[in-house]
């Protein structure tokens, strides 16, 4: 048992020293101005509602950042839009607590979501946690009015789109192809002499 | 008078027994922590490999030659100076099938190593270095008055909306913006787009301003020509709809609907 423990100790040093590594050390932007980024979010939840749509964050820099977000895209196709105001802490490049205090405008197929803190760390170029949960960027974070304005944020561990065919955008009609209209007739058809030579056989028996 | 005896156990066996209990519970809870830690640990360190490896971020065209090239568009950051981008596949003005194909661009820069031409350019043009995302496309002369919303190709709005394709250029920046929408049904948006003509505008607007856009070719090609998507070095737009014969089993058109445009002029304000 004492080795259990022993062991189970030393693990969790190694685990805890691993991600006291990963964690950049403390600096606070003091950068004043304002600064307008541009978020492209495609996300699919576990439970498979998909997000796309682009957040505009329009920031007043400084330490801390107050920030306007708002939202404009769909969530499983349908329109969504969404206004917030949020507070940024920021330490370096890579960590930074984001705490949305109010959602001022709310029109999406979803219900309203609570005001909640966000605690992002980036990982690794290309990986960030957002309270935990891993997600993908296109590159590295930049603190508040630090050069970078757009981003790209998607499912890790998917790998890169390939696309290999132009969108379909056509809806057409399942009648409009001449073989489908004579494939609707001639099954139908087929299917009432069936019924009519089987009612005729039974006719048969019956007079028999 | 408070009691001062010392609390008695009346039960030593249950005490004993209470004791192993919450020993166990606490070597188990321990344990789960330690493989949730491990797991957890895992799982971020086989992303950051997968991330390394393959970013999920990034997109790519397959083209029909074979070739792969990054969906990366020419970028204008604060350092006033854009970031590289791929060759592009054509230079504006080049000639495809179609009508009026080959026709000069109004804003055509010469192709590759143009940029710091470019963005002096659009400098002076006023252009912003952080773009803004479309919100509408306005084409007066077919009826068209969408809202606009960031889409893939196998993501298309499911209501009156046009898809601005992710990977593609913000509006006024250079590179190619790519805008689909549907040709008929319940969510057609592009159903006349056949009727615009070389030199017809359309503008696409953001929160900061109107960006004209001038038709510059109309041709039909194939689902699998992915190469109209392709980055352009110069502000440019695609418009994608659906052409061509329906096939209903495959449940879609048999071609695709390109026009293609350049920047023209940049109005202040929303």
């Amino acid at each position: 048992m004492n080795r259990i423990f022993h062991m189970a100790g030393w693990l969790m040093l190694i685990a805890g020293l691993f991600a006291t590594g990963l964690l950049p050390a403390g600096v606070q932007a003091q950068t004043t101005g304002t600064e307008t980024v541009v978020i492209k979010v495609d996300v699919t939840t576990p439970s498979g509602t998909k997000v796309m749509g682009t957040v505009v964050a329009r920031r007043q820099c400084g330490s801390p950042t107050t920030t306007e977000l708002s939202f404009n895209g769909m969530i499983n196709g349908y329109p969504a839009t969404a206004t917030a105001m949020a507070v940024e802490r920021w330490s370096g490049d890579s960590s930074a607590q984001i705490e949305i205090t109010q959602i001022t405008q709310w029109e999406a197929p979803v219900g309203r979501p609570n005001p909640i803190t966000l605690n992002i760390v980036q990982t690794a170029p290309g990986l960030v946690t957002v309270n935990g949960v891993p997600v993908a960027i296109d590159g590295t974070l930049k603190a508040p009015c630090g050069g970078r304005t757009t981003y790209t944020v998607t499912n890790p561990g998917k790998g890169g789109e390939e696309i290999v065919l132009l969108p379909s955008t056509g809806q057409g009609s399942f009648f409009a192809h001449p073989l489908v209209i004579v494939g609707m007739l001639i099954t139908p058809g087929i299917l009432l002499v069936l019924v009519s030579s089987l009612l005729n056989r039974w006719n048969a028996r019956r007079k028999a | 008078m408070l009691d001062q005896t010392p609390l008695k156990t009346h039960n030593p066996a249950l005490m004993r027994m209470a004791l192993r209990w919450t020993s166990r519970i606490l070597f188990i809870a321990g344990w789960l922590l330690i493989a949730l830690g491990i797991a957890y640990g895992g799982l971020i360190g086989y992303l950051m490999w997968s991330e390394s490896v393959s970013p999920s971020a990034k997109v790519t065209l397959a083209l029909r030659d074979g070739r792969k090239i990054p969906l990366t568009q020419p970028t204008l950051t604060h350092s006033a100076r854009p970031s590289s981008a791929p060759e592009p596949l054509r230079a504006s003005g080049q000639p495809r099938e179609g009508s009026d194909a080959g026709q000069p661009s109004p804003t055509a820069l010469p192709s590759g190593g143009g940029h710091e031409q470019l963005h002096e350019q659009l400098n002076e043009a006023g252009v912003e270095h952080a773009p803004l995302p479309p919100k509408r496309i306005k084409i007066p002369r077919i009826g068209v008055d969408w809202p606009v919303v960031l889409s893939d190709n196998e993501h298309l709005p499911r209501f009156k909306g046009v898809g601005w394709l992710l990977g593609s250029a913000f509006p006024g920046a250079p590179g190619n913006m790519v805008l689909f929408g549907h040709l008929d049904g319940p969510y057609a948006t592009f159903g006349r787009l056949h009727e615009l003509q070389p030199g017809d505008e359309f503008a696409v607007t953001t929160d900061e301003g109107e960006f004209v856009y001038r038709v510059r070719s109309s041709f039909q090609t194939t689902p699998d020509d992915v190469s109209v998507l392709a980055p352009t070095d110069t502000p440019t737009a695609t418009l994608i709809t659906c052409s061509g014969r329906w096939d209903p089993l495959a449940r879609t058109y048999s071609h695709r609907l390109i026009l293609t445009a350049d920047l023209v002029h940049r109005g202040v304000g929303p």
